[in-house]
Formats: C-alpha cells, sequence, structure tokens
C-alpha cells in the first residue's frame, strides 16, 4: 500500500533508426486503486506506451516499475509471466478467442497464471467465479455457453472486462474499450467497469481520444509528439 | 588359414587357364579334415589366375569381414573342397599335361583336349570327408521355395547368372539348403554374392543312382559383402 | 485449460477451411501406405504361387514369359512342346515325375488347363501346401472338369453341373466346343494362387473337344462327344511340363540339357528363381512409385503450409489477445504447432481408413485381373514408420508460419491492426 503500484521514472522509448522518442516521460505514479485516463490522438504513441506497460517492450532509457519490479530487470518470458499473473488487458474489440465459449473466454486468462487461477478459485471454483463476474457485468446465465458470435458489441466487451478481473491483477489496462459503444452502451460500460475495478482493488489505466470521457477519471495525462508529459485538467 | 586358401585358390583353376606345370601339385592323402591337395605357389612369383589376395598381398585380411560373423567351430571351405580328392581339376590335368603341351592354345584340338578333361571329371562325386562338417561358404543362390518373401529353400552354387559360355555347375558344386524363416534370406538378398554357415551332410536319394548330394540343413545365411 | 485444449478448439473451429488439408494429406497417406501394402502383398502372393516344382519346361520361350504362362496363365505360348520331346525328357533317371499341361481354351473368362491327375498330387504352393478338395475329387472321365474355388463361386457351380469349354481365351458362342459339355465333378479349396481361377480338364478331354478343329478351325464333319471317345486322346503336343527330380543337385545340368535339347527347341526354368529374377526386374517401379508418392506428400504438404500461412494475417488479433493474457511467444509457436498435428493426425487416420476401404473393395478385382491376393492385416513397422514420417514432416513445416507468428506476436505485442 506504501509503494505505487505503476511508476515510470524518466521513461523514454525510441524506435531503432528513429530520430526522435516516441514516448518521453519525466514521471507517473500511480497508486492502488486510482483511475488513470491516458488522452492520446492515433500515431501519438499510446499503443507504445501500453507495450511498455505491459512488458511487451522496455523502455530506451528510464525505469518503469509495476508493483516495486522494474520490468526491464526481468527476461522476456518472466515479463509474460508477470503479465499474465498481475495485469488484465481489454481491447477496443475482438478481445474474445472465437473458439472458445464465453465462460472459457474469461476462465483462460487462469491458464496462463496459476496465481490468477490461485485467486480466482479461494472460495469457490474458477468455474463458478467466472460466472459470478460476468453476472455482475450484466452477463446472464443464459449467455455463458453461447458462441462469441452471437454476443453483441457491448457484450463481448463486457466478458472481456471479465476476463480481464478474474483472479483479481492488481493492474487493469483499458485500450479504447469504448471506442465501438454508442453513447449508451458507453456509459453503462464505463460504470460497470468502475464498479468492477473498484471491487476488485485495481488500478486502472484507461486510454482513448475521446477527451469528454476525461472527467469521469480523478487523474489524466495527455500524450503528443515530442513533448513530456504535463499533468493537465480537463 | 591364409597360406592354405591363397594355395586353395590357386590351386582350384579350372585347368584350361594356361599351362602352369610348375604348379601342379601332387594330390595328397585326405587323411585329415583339412582342404585336400594344396600347392605352392610357383617359385619365382605369381601366376596368372592367381588370386587378389596374394596380388595385393591382404591374404585374408580382406575378406574377413564377413567371416568374422562365422561361427568359431565352423570351418571356412571353397567350393573347390566340395570335389573329392582323385576328382580334382589338377588331378585330371596332370594325366592331360604331355598331351596339351603338343597342342596349339586355342587350336581345335586343344578344345577337343578340354572337353575330354571336361568329361573326365565325376561331377557327381562327393568329398566324404566333409560329411558332417559345419561349414561356412560363400557363392550364390538358385531360391527353390519361399515362406512369404523369405527363402527358406535354395541351390547354392559357386557361380550364377544366365552365362551360357560354360557349362552349368556339376552336382557336386550345387548345394540343397534349406534355412529357419528367422535366418532365412530375403528375395532382395538373394540376387547377388551370399554366405551360408551350417553342417554339410551327404544325403543319398533314393534310387539305385550312385549319385549322392550335399545338403546342409537349418543353416543361417546372409549377404557376403566382401569383394 | 492447456495449450493442448486451446489449439484443438482452435482447429476443430476451423475445421471446414481446414477439411481440404485434412483430404489432401489423407490422400497421400493412402498413396504412400498403399504402394507399401500392394509391394509387399503382391510379392508374397506371387513368389508363394509355386513351390517344390523343380523345373518347368516349354517351346523356348523368355524365362519370363514361360513363368508367366504356364504358373500364372498371363500371356500365351508362342509354339507347343510335342508329345514325343516331353516323353524323352520325362524318361530321364534324373527325373522324379512330371506334370504336363496343356492351355489354350477358357470358361466364362477362366482359363482351362489341360493336365493330368498327378497334377492334383504334385502342384504346391507357399510353404509347401497341396491342393486339396474342397468338394468331389480329381478327375477320371475324358470329360470331367475339376474347378479351381473362384470359378466355382464367382459362376455358382456344383458338383455336377455342365461347362461348355470355349476356343480361345474369350467366351464366344461361337467358339464354343458346345457339342461336348464337361461335368464338374471336384472343387478345390481356395489357394490364393491362379489355381483359384482356372477349370482343370484330362489332356484327353483337350484332345476331345479339338478333335473336328485340325484344320485350326471348326470343320463341317463334326463329331459328337461319343465319337470322339473313339479316337486315340493321346496328345501330339502339350504347352509345358513341370518336372520333379529325384536329386536336386543335378537340377542346373538337367536345365542345361533341356535347353541344348537337340530335337526342338525347349526352355527350362527353375521356378524359384526366375520369380527372383522377375521380381528384381520390376524391383525398380516399386522404388519409382514410392518417389512419386512423396512428391504427392510434399505436394500436400506444401498445401497445408499454404492455408496455414493464409490463416495467419487474420489471426493477428487472436494472437494479440493471447499475449495480453500473458501467452509467450513459443507459445503462439507451439500452438501452431499443435493444431497441425492435429490436421495431420486426422489426416493419417482419414487416410489409413481410405486404404482399407479401397483394399477391402478393390480385392477381389485385383485377384483376378494379376492374381494377387491382397490381405487385409494392421500395419506394419515400415508403415508405422511412414506414418511418423508424415507427422514429423508436417510438423517441420508447421514450424514456417509458427516462426512467422513468433516475431509478429513480439513486434506487434498488444497492438491490432485493424
Amino acid at each position: 500500500m506504501n509503494q505505487p503500484v505503476v511508476r515510470l521514472d524518466e521513461v523514454t522509448f525510441r524506435w531503432p533508426g528513429q530520430q526522435t522518442n516516441t514516448i518521453d516521460i519525466e514521471e507517473l505514479k500511480l497508486d492502488a486503486g486510482e483511475h488513470l485516463f491516458v488522452r492520446g490522438a492515433s500515431g501519438s504513441g499510446k499503443t507504445t506506451l501500453l507495450n511498455l506497460l505491459a512488458g511487451i517492450h522496455v523502455p530506451t532509457t528510464g525505469q518503469i516499475h509495476l508493483l516495486g519490479k522494474d520490468l526491464a530487470a526481468l527476461s522476456p518470458s518472466r515479463r509474460d509471466q508477470f503479465r499474465a499473473d498481475h495485469i488484465g488487458v481489454v481491447f477496443q474489440q475482438f478481445n474474445l478467442l472465437p473458439y472458445l465459449s464465453i465462460l472459457e473466454n474469461v476462465t483462460v486468462s487462469c491458464a496462463f497464471s496459476s496465481r490468477k487461477h490461485d485467486r480466482a478459485s479461494s472460495a469457490v471454483d474458477v468455474k463458478t467465479s467466472a460466472q459470478r463476474l460476468l453476472r455482475s457485468l450484466n452477463l446472464g446465465d443464459d449467455l455463458h455457453s453461447r458462441p462469441v458470435a452471437e454476443l453483441s458489441v457491448g457484450q463481448q466487451q463486457r466478458v472481456a472486462v471479465a476476463r480481464a478481473l478474474i483472479g483479481s491483477p492488481e493492474i487493469l489496462i483499458a485500450d479504447e474499450p469504448t471506442s465501438a459503444l454508442d453513447a449508451d452502451n458507453r456509459d453503462r460500460f464505463l460504470d460497470l467497469l468502475f464498479q468492477e475495478a473498484s471491487a476488485h482493488g485495481c488500478t486502472l489505466i484507461f486510454v482513448s481520444h475521446d477527451p469528454d470521457l476525461a472527467r469521469r477519471f480523478d487523474r489524466k495525462i495527455e500524450l503528443a509528439h515530442h513533448d513530456s508529459l504535463p499533468e493537465i485538467s480537463l | 588359414m591364409s597360406e592354405t586358401a591363397t594355395e586353395r585358390t590357386v590351386a582350384d583353376q579350372a585347368p584350361a587357364t594356361e599351362a602352369p606345370p610348375a604348379s601342379a601339385p601332387a594330390p595328397t592323402a585326405p587323411a585329415t579334415n583339412e582342404p585336400s591337395a594344396a600347392a605352392a605357389p610357383a617359385a619365382g612369383g605369381h601366376s596368372y589366375g592367381a588370386s587378389l589376395a596374394e596380388f595385393t598381398g591382404e591374404g585374408d585380411g580382406a575378406q574377413s569381414a564377413a567371416r568374422a560373423q562365422a561361427s568359431p567351430d565352423a570351418k571356412f571351405i571353397e567350393w573347390g573342397d566340395l570335389i573329392p580328392p582323385g576328382a580334382a581339376p589338377e588331378e585330371v590335368f596332370a594325366r592331360f599335361e604331355e598331351q596339351l603341351e603338343a597342342v596349339e592354345i586355342g587350336s581345335p584340338e586343344s578344345s577337343a583336349l578340354y572337353q575330354q578333361m571336361q568329361a573326365e571329371f565325376d561331377p557327381a562325386a562327393v568329398n566324404p570327408n566333409l560329411d558332417g562338417q559345419k561349414v561356412w561358404l560363400a557363392g550364390f543362390v538358385a531360391p527353390l521355395t519361399y515362406d512369404d518373401d523369405i527363402v527358406t529353400e535354395f541351390l547354392f552354387v559357386p557361380t550364377f547368372g544366365a552365362c551360357i559360355h560354360v557349362p552349368p555347375p556339376p552336382p557336386n558344386q550345387t548345394i540343397m539348403v534349406s534355412v529357419d524363416r528367422d535366418d532365412g534370406l530375403t528375395v532382395e538378398d538373394s540376387w547377388g554374392a551370399v554366405w551360408v554357415e551350417g553342417t554339410l551332410t551327404l544325403a543319398s536319394t533314393s534310387t539305385d543312382l550312385a549319385d549322392t548330394s550335399y545338403t546342409i540343413t537349418g543353416a543361417t545365411s546372409g549377404v557376403y559383402t566382401d569383394f | 485449460m492447456t495449450l493442448l485444449r486451446i489449439a484443438f478448439k482452435s482447429a476443430r473451429f476451423r475445421r471446414t477451411s481446414l477439411l481440404l488439408t485434412v483430404v489432401s494429406i489423407a490422400i497421400s497417406v493412402t498413396l504412400l501406405l498403399g504402394v507399401d501394402v500392394v509391394r509387399k502383398e503382391a510379392k508374397g502372393s506371387f513368389l508363394n504361387t509355386i513351390s517344390e516344382t523343380d523345373l518347368i519346361v516349354g517351346a523356348r520361350s523368355g524365362p519370363t514369359n514361360l513363368l508367366l504362362y504356364s504358373v500364372f496363365h498371363i500371356g500365351n505360348a508362342t509354339n507347343n512342346v510335342t508329345w514325343d520331346s516331353y516323353q524323352e525328357i520325362a524318361g530321364r533317371d534324373e527325373v522324379a515325375w512330371t506334370v504336363p499341361i496343356s492351355l489354350g481354351d477358357s470358361h466364362r473368362g477362366f482359363r482351362v488347363m489341360g493336365t493330368t491327375e498327378d497334377y492334383f498330387d504334385f502342384y504346391q504352393y507357399g510353404n509347401k501346401q497341396a491342393l486339396s478338395f474342397d468338394k468331389g475329387a480329381a478327375f477320371d472321365g475324358v470329360y470331367d472338369a475339376v474347378l479351381g474355388s473362384d470359378v466355382a463361386r464367382d459362376l455358382g457351380y456344383e458338383i455336377g453341373d455342365e461347362v461348355i469349354l470355349s476356343h480361345g481365351l474369350v467366351s464366344v458362342d461361337f467358339a464354343a466346343h458346345d457339342d461336348k459339355p464337361f461335368t464338374v465333378v471336384g472343387i478345390l479349396d481356395r489357394t490364393g494362387t491362379p489355381v483359384d481361377r482356372t477349370l482343370q480338364v484330362s489332356l484327353a478331354g483337350i484332345e476331345a473337344i479339338h478333335i473336328d478343329y485340325q484344320g485350326g478351325t471348326r470343320s463341317a464333319l463334326t463329331l459328337d462327344a461319343e465319337q470322339a471317345l473313339r479316337f486315340d486322346l493321346t496328345p501330339t503336343s502339350i504347352t509345358a511340363f513341370m518336372v520333379g527330380l529325384e536329386n536336386r543337385a543335378v537340377t542346373f545340368r538337367l536345365q542345361r540339357d533341356i535347353n541344348d535339347y537337340a530335337g526342338e527347341p525347349l526352355s527350362a526354368i527353375i521356378p524359384g528363381a526366375t520369380l527372383a529374377e522377375f521380381w528384381r526386374s520390376i524391383a525398380t517401379i516399386e522404388q519409382v512409385l514410392f518417389v512419386l508418392s512423396g512428391f504427392v506428400l510434399v505436394a500436400g504438404l506444401l498445401g497445408m503450409l499454404t492455408t496455414i500461412l493464409s490463416t495467419l494475417n487474420e489471426r493477428r488479433r487472436e494472437i494479440a489477445v493471447l499475449r495480453a493474457i500473458g501467452a509467450r511467444p513459443t507459445s503462439v509457436v507451439l500452438l501452431i504447432v499443435l493444431e497441425t498435428l492435429f490436421v495431420v493426425t486426422a489426416g493419417c487416420a482419414l487416410g489409413v481408413a481410405l486404404l482399407y476401404g479401397l483394399l477391402a473393395v478393390s480385392k477381389g478385382l485385383v485377384a483376378r485381373r494379376f492374381g494377387v491376393d491382397l490381405t487385409l492385416s494392421w500395419l506394419d513397422t515400415t508403415q508405422g514408420a511412414i506414418l511418423l514420417a508424415v507427422v514429423l514432416g508436417a510438423t517441420i513445416v508447421s514450424l514456417i508460419p509458427g516462426f512467422i507468428a513468433y516475431r509478429r506476436s513480439i513486434q506487434d505485442g498488444l497492438a491490432i491492426r485493424l
């Protein structure tokens, strides 16, 4: 509780052969349970930031500490395991594996992390945990064994949230999760997202190009080309 | 063994190849179990038709690979050993020596003489010393009986093929071999040179013919790879 | 949920598009295994057609030709052996027994062979198997016939039935010896050799039906069955004869003597040796067939590779999702390899099923046309090795898209390019 969940120090990232930094962040600290809104237009490097936060890439300079661990110090497979154990990811769309059922799509994250599996099965078994999560995201039991193709986009996005949250990872990264939803669904989605994130004590990092969403977040940053990152209030 | 093998090869030459009287040996008594009639190499060096081993000086070394598989109690024999003493080519040759010297090689008279000498051989005569002897021998196969694709009975001869320019192998150069299926040759193996190891017995036929022949039963066999 | 289960579900999900790949692999498996099975079956059946006959003698001919027409009843002799020559050779001291045979006629597609009752005693096959009668016995009268098991079965004959022989190999009514019907007196047990597809009659019977064919064709002066019996039915010539020797060691010498026979041009073969030589001459064919089948497999694997590569693009999102959940790049490769394994295993299973199906269906036809008996048995070690090689080949091929997916998963990371 005392150390920040996420901590970036003088982090820069430059693709090999490029002249300028794609990412240049002097400092960023997130404590447990905080919700961060990252605003960036496409091409502003938000994808790169996500990859850095998820441990796919390591920064060119500087350090990224997640839960006190310096990501760059870990080997690639260790980083993959860290991501499996401590992070949940929601994409803009096409989150789900079409060949697994809804329920299997949720429990699959536990297949890659025994930590998540243990945490998900502490009270009841993993399957029941998944069902509960889905119910709390307004996805009734009748949907659980449906094939992915039969669900609407909004429903699919909520399944993605369930998958990201099962096993209670400490960090939840959402990359434009509402961009494919209409306005009504978007608000409802955000409500559920915040509710469940809080219920699980997650630190939420929410990336979007839409500034209107920012008002629902306590912390916001803006990514732009070439500049360091001022914290602004929108 | 090396000495004997080399000498045996020299002594075995078909009598028509040349006229090396110097190497004609005296027939020895068949009292021992050693292959009969050893000859000394011609004094002064190699004679025409001597074995390759003589020329290369390798002796038996070159042929040991296939023979290394043989049982210790098996005797290595050559085809000439199957011809009993008295019927050996060199003995017949000795009888014709004089007449041969009188004619030119290649002339019709010499051909007639060779044919006469051929007739002198008693091709059915067998060497009683080898009866019951476990032997090891290399030669060629004419399959008789198959069990699936394994040759279980075959005629074993020193030369085989469509060569019609020389007479076919006579009965005392033809061994009737039978093998168990597990030790048998595949039909592919039978196309080339083969070695056989087993107990040689003189089998007589049920007729009143004087014919007897060689058989080897319960033999083991394999592809002969030395050249 | 293990990676294996994920791979299985993934492959199953795309089964319609993978179906063609499965089928193409199945076909190449069927071909590879089929060549091996047929080769082995043909060889065994072929080599076991005749045994315990020391020589076969016919008019001068190539050894293969003589073997084929006298034993397999494939092809024809160009000339006959005179009865006198036959008698003289048969009378030699070295000869223990002989069986003369006469070919040329047929009955509804099956060949007719004239011979003596000794045939049933001396013809052996396989591992010294003698002929045995399922029903009845050998012929006794001039117009008696013994049927091979397939003849009786295919044509539905029983003891006592009447058969009309045809002159020549094609059974047409204007070539039928319809005035001299034969009676079935014996039906042989199945042998798996050409004997099954032959009718055996006495030499006298053959002479009798040709009694009015002396001019080469049916003469106007016809003689009925009764009248024919009054003639001397000793043949003047035969097609070939089988020889058994007192002492097998003289085989080669007697063979040479017969080949040099002054009376007429003859050829003598040692059946076992000629079988081996014939097999040798077609050995290259089986190697060629094998190589061709190998190429079919390569084509099948390349097709599979194309299919997997074409789907890789669509699967970028799926791979990104897996990476997000924590899958390592090697897990992504493994996923593709495992999916391929499922596909190729299904292909192999289908291929084997196809093989047995084809064998079962074509057994009868192959036996009739080629005299080869195909038996259905479990796959042996060579065939198991072939299957293993197919699986291995497919696995190696799958590493190509696997590697591509590997690299992409590292570069793309969580990005999904839409």
